[in-house]
This record gives C-alpha cells, sequence and structure tokens, in this order.
C-alpha cells in the first residue's frame, strides 16, 4: 500500500524537441503532492502549440489528483497530436476514465456581495414586515387552529403542556432563585451604603421592594427564560423543521402550529408569572439577609417596612407584565424556529436571532408598561 | 504497510448493547479489490459492523485489522494513514448542510493537502463527473438535491481522496431502479479505474448479482456464509432460502 505520509514529491520535466514538448514526471502524483507541479504544468502547456509527448513512467504513484493532470493537459490541446506513455495499463485506464463527454467548468455565479446601504435597509425593512405577518399568522394559528387540522379531537393537549412546564418552569426555579437571590443583596447592599450617609438605612426596603418587584424580578426572569427556553423553543421547531418532520406532521393531518406551538407557548404563559413570583420572594430574600447583615435592620422591622411602604400593586405591577413576555418570547422564538432551512448553520443562526430579539422585545416591553402605568397613573 | 490480500480482516468481534448481545464472535474478510455484499434481516447488526470496524461503536472483544494492521494497536500516524484510505458513505449522505456540494467534496483536500483553491475546484468537478453529477449541481446545498444526487454526492466526498477501500450503507436505497441500476455499474467501473475494494451493506438484490463479487450473510450475530452468490442455494438457513429464494429472488434463478 502506498504511504501517502512518505512519499517523494511530485515532480515534473519540460524538455522540448522542434515544436514537441515533452513532459516527464516523476515522484507520486498524489492529491497529497500535486500541488507542487500544478502551476509548471498548467504555464507549460499554455500557448503551446505543438504535439505533446506526456510521459508518467516513472510516476511512483497516481491517483485521480495526478491523472487528472494529464486529462487537463490534454483537453487544453487544440487538435494537435497528444501522446500518453506509460507502461501500467491501469493508469492509461484511470486517465481515460476521467475523460468526460463534454466537461466544462460551470460558469462561477456569485451573488453579489456588497449591497448597498440603501438595498440593504430595504431589505431588513421587508423582512422585518414579514417576520410580523408571520407572527400574526402563528398567533392566529394557535388561537384559532389549536385543534387538528381536520379537528377531529379537543385542541388542548394537557400532558403536553405539563411536560413543557415541567421544562420551562419547575427545572428553571433553580438558577432563577439564586439569580435573583444575588441580585436582591447587590441592590439592597448598594442601596443601604449610599442611604447610609442620610441617616435613612430604612429606605432600602423600599428601593429594594419596589425597584425589585415591579421591574427587576420580571425583567430578570424574562432574559433568563429567553435565553433559556427561547433557544430552546427554536432550536427544537427547527431541528423538526429541517428534518421535514413538520411537513410529516403536517401530511397526517395534524396542526404543526397546535401541536408544537401552542403547548409551549400556553406552558410559558402559565409558568412565567410564577417565576417570577419566585424571583421576587427571593430577591427580597436576598435583601432581607444582607440588611441584617450589613445595616442592621433586622428581618422583623424590614417586612413592617417592606408591609406598609410597598403595597400590593407593586407586585401586581410587575405580575401583570410576566404573560406579555412570556407571548413575545415565545412567538419570537417559535417564527424563528419555522424560519430554520435546510442546514445546521441556519438552525445557529436563528437560535442566537431569537434570543436576541426576544431580550431586546422585552426590554422595550418594560420601557413601554412604564409609560403605560406613568399615563394611568398606576 | 505492505501488501495485504485481505485488506480488512475481522476476528472473533462482540458487541453488545446493554444486554442485548449485536455481534457474537464475527469473524469476516474483504480481500482486495473486490466489493462485497453484506447481507442480514433488518436489525441483526449489519449497520453495527461497519460503525465497529469505523470505530463508530465500541465492540467488547475481538481484532479488527485494517491494511493489515491492527487499528487498535496503531500510533496516530498509522491512524492517520488508514483514515486517509477509507471512504464512507452514509445511509443519508451525511453531507455537511451548510456546505455545497463542491464544499463537501472538497472538505477532506482542504483538510489532508496544501492545494490552491483552481485545482481542488478542478478536482471537485472530476469527482462529480466519475459519480455522475451534472455541473450544475456543485453549487447546490445538500437540502436541494434529490435522494439519488444525495448518494452520488457522498460517493463523490467518500472518493476524494482516493482511498482504497470504501464503506458504503445501503447505496442503492431509496434510488429508484434506473438509477439505482446505474448506482451499481458506477461501482463496477469505479473498481476497475480505481482498483477500489468496497465493503456494502445492502437489501438490494440486484445489486448483489451485479455487482458484488462475494455476499456475506450475517445471521445471529456471526457471519453464516461468505461466498459468491451462486452459492447460497446451498445455504441449509431458512432466512438464506427465503432471502434468496423468494418470490422477490426467484427472477435471478440462483
Amino acid at each position: 500500500m502506498s504511504d501517502p505520509l512518505h512519499v517523494s514529491p511530485a515532480r515534473v520535466e519540460l524538455g522540448r524537441d522542434g515544436d514537441t514538448l515533452t513532459i516527464t514526471g516523476g515522484g507520486a502524483w498524489t492529491a497529497f503532492g500535486v500541488e507542487a507541479i500544478d502551476a509548471d504544468l498548467r504555464e507549460a502547456v499554455k500557448g503551446h502549440t505543438g504535439p505533446i509527448h506526456f510521459d508518467t513512467g516513472h510516476v511512483e504513484a497516481m491517483d485521480t489528483a495526478g491523472a487528472w493532470l494529464v486529462e487537463r493537459t490534454r483537453q487544453s490541446l487544440n487538435g494537435q497530436k497528444f501522446v500518453h506513455l506509460d507502461d501500467d495499463p491501469n493508469r492509461l485506464k484511470l486517465v481515460r476514465v476521467l475523460r468526460p463527454d463534454a466537461k466544462t467548468l460551470p460558469e462561477q455565479v456569485t451573488e453579489q456581495a456588497q449591497l448597498s446601504l440603501l438595498a440593504r435597509l430595504g431589505k431588513a425593512t421587508s423582512s422585518a414586515w414579514a417576520d410580523l405577518i408571520m407572527a400574526m399568522n402563528l398567533i392566529g394559528a394557535a388561537i384559532a387552529g389549536a385543534q387538528m387540522k381536520r379537528g377531529q379531537k379537543g385542541g388542548i393537549r394537557p400532558i403536553s403542556i405539563i411536560h413543557q412546564m415541567d421544562h420551562m418552569g419547575l427545572k428553571a426555579v433553580p438558577v432563577i432563585s439564586v439569580m435573583s437571590f444575588l441580585i436582591g443583596m447587590i441592590i439592597a447592599q448598594q442601596g443601604a451604603y449610599q442611604l447610609k450617609f442620610y441617616g435613612e438605612e430604612l429606605l432600602t426596603v423600599s428601593l429594594v421592594g419596589i425597584l425589585h418587584l415591579r421591574e427587576i424580578a420580571v425583567l430578570l426572569t424574562a432574559v433568563m427564560v429567553a435565553g433559556r427556553t427561547g433557544s430552546a423553543i427554536t432550536a427544537e421547531i427547527g431541528t423538526m423543521k429541517m428534518r421535514e418532520e413538520i411537513d410529516a406532521l403536517h401530511v397526517m393531518g395534524l396542526n404543526a402550529v397546535g401541536v408544537l406551538i401552542l403547548p409551549r407557548l400556553v406552558a410559558l404563559l402559565i409558568v412565567m408569572p410564577i417565576l417570577v413570583l419566585i424571583s421576587g420572594i427571593t430577591g427580597i430574600a436576598g435583601a432581607i439577609f444582607v440588611s441584617d447583615l450589613y445595616v442592621g435592620i433586622t428581618p422583623s422591622q424590614f417586612l413592617d417596612a417592606l408591609l406598609t411602604n410597598v403595597g400590593p400593586e407593586f407586585i401586581i405591577g410587575g405580575l401583570i407584565k410576566a404573560p406579555f413576555m412570556a407571548a413575545v418570547i415565545g412567538v419570537i422564538s417559535a417564527v424563528e424556529g419555522m424560519k430554520v432551512g435546510g442546514s445546521s448553520e441556519s438552525l445557529g443562526r436563528h437560535t442566537t436571532s431569537a434570543v436576541v430579539r426576544s431580550i431586546f422585545a422585552v426590554i422595550l416591553m418594560d420601557g413601554l408598561f412604564a409609560i403605560f402605568f406613568a399615563a394611568i397613573g398606576y | 504497510m505492505e501488501q495485504t490480500e485481505h485488506i480488512l480482516s475481522v476476528r472473533d468481534i462482540h458487541v453488545s448493547f446493554g444486554p442485548v448481545h449485536v455481534l457474537k464472535g464475527l469473524d469476516l474478510d474483504v480481500h482486495r479489490g473486490e466489493i462485497l455484499g453484506f447481507v442480514g434481516g433488518s436489525g441483526t447488526g449489519k449497520s453495527v459492523l461497519m460503525r465497529a470496524v469505523l470505530g463508530l461503536v465500541q465492540k467488547q472483544a475481538g481484532t479488527i485489522r485494517l491494511f493489515g494492521q491492527d487499528y487498535d494497536g496503531a500510533d496516530d500516524e498509522d491512524r492517520l494513514k488508514i483514515d486517509r484510505n477509507i471512504g464512507v458513505l452514509f445511509q443519508n449522505g451525511a453531507l455537511f448542510s451548510s456546505l455545497t456540494v463542491k464544499e463537501n467534496i472538497q472538505v477532506p483536500l482542504r483538510e489532508y493537502s496544501s492545494m490552491n483553491q483552481r485545482l481542488m475546484d478542478e478536482l471537485a468537478q472530476v469527482k462529480m463527473d466519475l459519480v455522475g453529477l451534472n455541473p450544475g449541481s456543485g453549487d447546490k446545498y445538500p437540502s436541494e438535491l434529490s435522494g439519488g444526487m444525495v448518494k452520488r454526492a457522498g460517493l463523490a466526498r467518500a472518493l476524494s481522496l482516493d482511498p482504497q477501500l470504501v464503506f458504503l450503507d445501503e447505496p442503492t436505497s431509496g434510488l429508484d431502479p434506473i438509477g439505482a441500476a446505474e448506482f451499481d455499474e458506477l461501482l463496477a467501473s469505479l473498481k476497475e479505474a480505481l482498483g477500489l475494494t468496497v465493503y456494502m451493506v445492502t437489501h438490494d438484490l440486484d445489486s448483489l448479482h451485479t455487482t458484488c463479487d462475494r455476499v456475506a450473510v450475517l445471521r445471529d450475530g456471526k457471519v453464516l456464509k461468505n461466498a459468491p452468490i451462486a452459492a447460497m442455494a446451498d445455504v441449509d438457513d431458512e432466512w438464506v432460502q427465503t432471502y434468496f429464494n423468494g418470490t422477490r429472488g426467484q427472477k435471478f434463478g440462483v
């Protein structure tokens, strides 16, 4: 067996006798070595008008890459005489196999790489519009067509929803609790440190209570859910799209939106407020812990101050945002999943884009809620 | 690595998944320059053997010698040599979905050699011609190809480093009879031209009759018979008789 690692490199000698070009090869003409003689051969044949004698009798090893060099030389001729000399019939055969009926390298079609700024803006706008339409379709299909395509059976699938709730909700509790606990500690510590200068350490309680319950808990949870659950939704649906499983569902008479997307959306809508509540409670717990340790506010003082200064409207103000955020994350992730094409690269791209868009949308929505609450004087 | 008659020899190989004992002391030899058809009922471990030889499935016992060399005992450099001399066509092509056909074929070239892009393009074209893919499909992505084209592109990629031994996992499944016959002819001509040795897992009786030099039958985790197909008529085994002499087999008059 020829050893591709230890062969003498490919060589070529060119000799001219009158107008006859003699090409004599040596070394190993395999895929691992022909690079060395490729340019020389190309150059030697270019513009040559006389006969060519191509001798590969002394070549140590030849595979299709080497044979191609012989065949390419033959193809480059314009009707002059070409003789290929080799005493190994297998090599002659190999070269002959490469002889096509009509081989032409296809014209390279390269898409216009650089689009003008205006064209890119236009493309982005039209694709954003298409996304919006798709999201609307999806919501519509989830609400209206939740039943099977031909309406044999009720649409809500409790087992599927509970399974998703376990994934999205229960398994997210530890990470969200720990994160919120830390954030609650940090806000309390920073707040207490600053407020100590005014002798108003007790205001820390209102600071943490209002800030965390109304804004931070819901934002933090939404970002976590977008990264954790949104990406999973996109990857799951995208993989199924890639492997034609969605098409398979469709031909079975099942509504892919109803079967795949609705359970996830419903589960997310249910677990999101619960997660926000958990985040709120653990955040406050973190604050209580630090306040006791750092500024000497005992837990009972903290809770007293919390109950007097921070009413239930702040908790409700935070919780009410949760389902909206859940819906936005779910729909964006599902839309990105449905947009996945045939390649693994597009799966990665759409998963990234689902997370980035979800987080952006969540923060934007939080801002809109703040404006809305201010306007109605809540 | 010297010339050996047995390009692949498997001795006493055992593979089990949990309590399921799939291969029970299997022996198999593949001669240089032959096309070996490997048959067996569904789920009897045809693909498992191929994957064990390729190192994709862990074997519990036994030795596998490729090109006369024990793969387990080989050092990194020898393994590299062995790997370069093996080409695999997976059942579903296993083409890289984010690369075009041309780029797929060029992956081994790009990794193992220092060729310039122009030569690689030409060689990819050569391989595509060899396997009968039309020039226009080079810039297509795998998701845009038909089943037959995927098989051909997969074969072109398997052949891109001119391996000596090619493994084919059900190469003609999913092809129409004409496409399958063309594929068989292609294999025979490539075997002639490139001196290939082919290990083919297949269910296709036509392939077994027209292209395979020998047929190995897998029964109960062992090779029951390894012989030219004409000898299959004498095998005293119900499954073999049904397989080769069933209503589908009879037209060949084994």
